[in-house]
């Protein structure tokens, strides 16, 4: 009787053992081969030992059979985990993300597929912007309350609210910091309610616009009103806006353009010029 | 039943055989390391069928001493795959 449950369990082992390897040999990375063989094999060979053991009867042939299960129960998924973390350190990536074979392709080329096609749609987005503002050539010595009177009328155009509150939510962002970063530029910026909404106008002072006292005559101001999630594609633009006012002759270019046209391409063809640099 | 001793002897050489052909395809370091791990487990089990097949219980005592070597082999390769001292 004890013969026959001995040779089922080494039965049970061997058919472990051989799937194991099969696995090793058909699973498409390292990770997966580890849990497909040294789980399996962990098991087959228990198995097969405890199999002996009871085949053998009481015994040293039954005492060493046990000794070695507990050692290779005890060992095998270490040594796994070992091998697994020194191939994920040593920067081994996963193949695919599904197995089926459906999809066929690499996660590699996929998220890097994912990846560029996010970038060139913010790109894009960053140059639509400067394409479609609104740009404002203002005369007169103004104040930035009365700017802000005339940057609210485009965006609640655009945003199908009333100019008044736009007006008065820039005042009071002016109100809580001077939006004005140097002599020469000042960059108000609003959250509007709603969602997915970024308004931008560009306004020159040819005389000046009076923001404090620090800065009583600036020239150019970015007026931007975006929703809360815009968050990020907001830093983007300010970005882009900083290292295009640092360029060393952006404002003689800027108050040598004539028409609004002139200033638009001059915005445009820097803004290019440093997503090509990026 | 002898046989069925003989006929698991040969499934777990074809196992092993299994191993040796990851061994020597595996595109990375770790496929090796693991298929000699797994290589040496199988090798545990082929010396308890060849225990049981000739009545001999040192067979076990070469197994126990395969499954050692195999798990210290394996913490090395798996500290030098990762590139730092064994005192870390």
């Amino acid at each position: 009787m004890n013969e026959y449950i001995g040779f089922t369990l080494i039965g049970i082992g061997i058919i472990y053992d051989i799937l194991a390897c099969l696995g090793l040999v058909r699973m498409p990375d390292v990770y997966t081969r580890l849990q497909a063989a040294t789980k399996a094999v962990t098991v087959g060979t228990t198995f097969i030992l405890i199999g002996a053991a009871v085949y053998a009867g009481p015994g040293p042939l039954a005492a060493k059979a046990l000794i070695c299960m507990i050692f290779v129960l005890l060992t095998n998924p270490a040594s796994a985990h070992v091998i697994a973390r020194a191939a994920h350190s040593s920067g081994i990536r996963v193949e695919r993300v599904t197995a089926d074979g459906l999809l066929g392709r690499e996660i590699e080329s996929e998220l890097w597929d994912v990846t560029r096609r996010k970038d060139q749609f913010e790109k894009d987005r960053l140059v639509r912007i400067f394409e479609t503002c609104t740009i404002l050539d203002i005369d007169e010595h103004i104040n930035s309350d009365s700017l802000f009177e005339i940057i609210g009328e485009p965006i609640a155009t655009a945003r199908d609210s009333s100019p008044r509150e736009i007006a008065r939510r820039f005042r009071q962002r002016e109100r809580e910091a001077v939006t004005a970063l140097k002599p020469e530029f000042a960059i108000p910026h609003i959250i509007i309610d709603g969602s997915g909404g970024f308004e931008m106008v560009v306004a020159r002072g040819k005389n000046g616009i009076w923001f404090s006292n620090e800065s009583p005559k600036v020239s150019s101001v970015f007026a931007m009103a975006g929703t809360e999630d815009q968050w990020h594609f907001y830093l983007r633009v300010l970005a882009v806006i900083a290292q295009v006012v640092r360029m060393e002759d952006f404002y003689d270019e800027w108050h040598k353009a004539g028409e609004i046209d002139d200033i638009r391409r001059l915005l445009i063809t820097r803004v290019r010029i440093i997503g090509k640099n990026r | 039943m002898t046989e069925f001793i003989y006929a698991g002897l040969i499934l777990l050489t074809l196992g092993i055989f299994l191993c040796l052909r990851r061994m020597a395809s595996g595109p990375t370091a770790p496929d090796r390391a693991v298929a000699i791990e797994i290589m040496g487990i199988i090798l545990v089990g082929f010396c308890t069928l060849l225990s049981i097949l000739t009545g001999e219980d040192f067979y076990i005592s070469v197994a126990i001493g395969w499954a050692l070597l195999s798990f210290i082999g394996s913490l090395a390769l798996g500290k030098y795959l990762e590139g730092k001292d064994f005192d870390e």
